[in-house]
């Protein structure tokens, strides 16, 4: 995903009441696609969630330290929803398809947190055993399949579907709330997951507030989870992506080079003083 | 009257006769195969001597396209009725009477015309499925309610592969819990159900596509969730297992997997009962919930893997059409009818694997859900 994606997205949602004769899509996804689901609390009276694909995970693990862009369709959610106060939002994908990368394993997850501080990174989600994110991997893939089965949002090539609530197959809470069987506050993936994956929105549109949810990659094992940047929620609603920066790590031949001249200066000056 | 007039009027009742005469009523059956044998038998006890063709001539209980006519006179009197069946899968069945769009990679099949061509129609009447419509992705809450009638049960079971290596002896019984985690992670230790901790190999799942109602029922009766996308194996070229992306298509395809004796790892599969007694004769069924199937066990209440099968309309058929599940006679409870619904559940008497529906001291309102005595 990339802002030139973003922008071709807003002018095709924006192009959409021009063209009503358009061809009815489904929802689109596909194993390791980034869900950005926004659904309401009881603090806001939408009666409809919001399902948007992001594309593939790889556009966020391989974007490049430090940049930042827009994720998402602005105008989806400010056409969706009357208010953002109240409104949660969460990031997450699984890998359930592919065994040959080493790197990301089967039920690999991608998952979001947010910020307690939003000038602070959260701590990261610990890596746990692969029967124990499968579990999880399984809600975040049903969530994004089952929605395939639904009419996407016109205009959003396939990328996004408003879910009513009433629908109780497909409803974002059913797979992503932290009760057993869906529903609930918090996102835990039906209580599966080892913590909370939204951040809600308190502040209405156009209001100054800052909120943040980091984006960890969760794969099989026993360290805390890689962290891969951050989610910021702008106040108009939309989201924007910035990749962890960098932490300079000198290479071998930069280490040889200082090591030299530092030894290089050390005699130079003992020579000086003698 | 005179003569003109007296030649209108007789040729005016002899149009009408003829029409009467000839008069059809074509019904099409589409939807899961559990039930195709039973289906098979039925609908041609209910023709009785009035069958006059079937095609192909020689269609067994197998068959997945066949189409039937002739005359059933206790409902349609001299009526030619055709049946025309082709069956998919319980979840195709569905999409196919509310109207949605296929889902990707799947095409509804279409039917064999009396003379043996392809019928271009491929919208079905009639629907089987394993599952309620609200199982599955296409819920009345979203799609249009279908309406149905209830004509068996249909049960399934655990089984395991017929293996050597590792021995198997141990692995005898799945809880609905660890059936949650084995769906979900396709792989477990063997140890996770010999209890044998030295026991560190891998056992592996198999199991049907999304579509399936036999998926479906199993994944909702241990509280997985019906529509989750499990993680499934499968066996590559040099028998060894390989991520299964889709799932199996037919219970068949499944069997095939548990009957390789030279798999190099175990497996476990989702099958009906029908496909599971290909196996060992019944004897690699896994204990459910420490219960083994039987008849008996599912008719008193112990052993929960099974679930009605359906017999779904599309919304606004006919009643003419409706006769055939319902019959002339329509008691409140279908299966005392003299249409279809009854002579599925008399084929059933002599089943070894599935239930009659007048025969069950139990129920439950939804798949996976709470079993209740009648």
């Amino acid at each position: 995903m990339n802002p030139m994606i973003s922008r071709t997205w807003l002018s095709a949602v924006a192009l959409a009441a021009l063209a009503p004769l358009a061809v009815a899509q489904n929802f689109s996804y596909s194993d390791q696609n980034v869900l950005l689901a926004i659904r309401p609390t009881a603090a806001n009276s939408s009666t409809s969630s919001l399902l948007m694909n992001l594309g593939p995970v790889s556009n966020f693990y391989n974007a490049a330290p430090g940049t930042s862009f827009s994720v998402g369709s602005t105008a989806l959610v400010e056409n969706t929803f009357s208010s953002l106060v109240g409104l949660s939002y969460s990031f997450s994908a699984a890998n359930k398809s592919v065994t040959s990368d080493a790197a990301h394993p089967l039920q690999t997850l991608w998952v979001s947190r947010g910020r307690v501080d939003p000038t602070v990174q959260s701590d990261p989600w610990l890596d746990k055993s692969s029967g124990n994110l499968a579990n999880t991997a399984t809600k975040i893939s049903t969530l994004g399949s089952g929605a395939t089965t639904l009419p996407a949002v016109p205009g959003s090539s396939g990328n996004a579907v408003l879910i009513p609530n009433s629908d109780t197959a497909h409803n974002v809470g059913r797979w992503i709330g932290s009760g057993t069987a869906g529903g609930g506050s918090g996102s835990t993936y039906n209580g599966t997951f080892q913590g909370n994956s939204e951040v809600t929105k308190l502040a209405p549109f156009g209001a100054a507030e800052l909120v943040r949810a980091d984006f960890y990659e969760v794969t099989p094992g026993t360290a805390d989870a890689k962290y891969l940047g951050y989610f910021q929620i702008n106040n108009n609603g939309g989201s924007t992506f910035t990749a962890a920066g960098v932490t300079a790590v000198p290479e071998p031949g930069t280490v040889v080079l200082a090591v030299s001249g530092l030894a290089a200066l050390v005699l130079w000056r003992r020579r000086s003083s003698n | 009257m005179n003569s003109f007039s007296s030649k209108v009027l007789l040729l005016s009742a002899t149009l009408g006769l003829a029409s009467a005469a000839h008069a059809q009523v074509t019904v099409y059956l589409t939807g899961s195969t559990a039930f195709r044998s039973e289906t098979f038998n039925s609908v041609k006890a209910l023709y009785g001597a009035g069958l006059t063709s079937v095609t192909p001539a020689n269609a067994t209980t197998s068959s997945s396209k066949v189409t039937y006519t002739g005359t059933i006179a206790a409902l349609y009197g001299t009526q030619t009725v055709t049946i025309k069946s082709a069956f998919s899968g319980s979840v195709e069945g569905i999409v196919n009477l509310v109207g949605a769009a296929n889902p990707p990679g799947v095409a509804q099949p279409n039917y064999l015309n009396v003379d043996g061509s392809t019928d271009s129609n491929t919208v079905a009447d009639l629907a089987f499925s394993d599952v309620f419509q609200d199982t599955t992705d296409y819920p009345s809450s979203v799609y249009p309610a279908l309406g149905v009638t209830q004509v068996g049960v249909v049960c399934f079971a655990w089984t395991k592969s017929v293996v050597a290596t590792p021995a198997l002896a141990n692995v005898s019984n799945i809880s609905h819990q660890q059936a949650q985690q084995f769906l979900a992670s396709g792989t477990v230790p063997l140890s996770f159900f010999t209890g044998n901790a030295a026991d560190t190999g891998a056992i592996y799942l198999a199991g049907r596509y999304k579509l399936s109602g036999t998926r479906l029922t199993f994944s909702a009766d241990c509280g997985f969730g019906a529509n989750s996308d499990a993680t499934l194996f499968k066996l590559d070229a040099t028998h060894a297992p390989v991520l299964d992306t889709v799932g199996q298509v037919g219970g068949g395809n499944v069997t095939t997997i548990l009957k390789n004796a030279a798999a190099t790892a175990p497996f476990i599969g989702t099958l009906a009962t029908g496909d599971a007694a290909t196996i060992a004769s019944g004897a690699n069924n896994l204990t459910y919930n420490g219960v083994t199937f039987s008849k008996g066990a599912v008719q008193n209440g112990q052993y929960s893997l099974w679930g009605y099968q359906h017999l779904f309309a599309k919304p606004g058929l006919s009643a003419t059409k409706l006769t055939l599940v319902k019959g002339t006679t329509k008691p409140a409870d279908p299966v005392k009818s003299n249409g279809l619904a009854n002579a599925i559940d008399t084929a059933l008497s002599t089943s070894a694997n599935n239930v009659q529906l007048s025969t069950m001291k139990v129920g439950r309102s939804s798949d996976g859900s709470p079993i209740f005595p009648n």
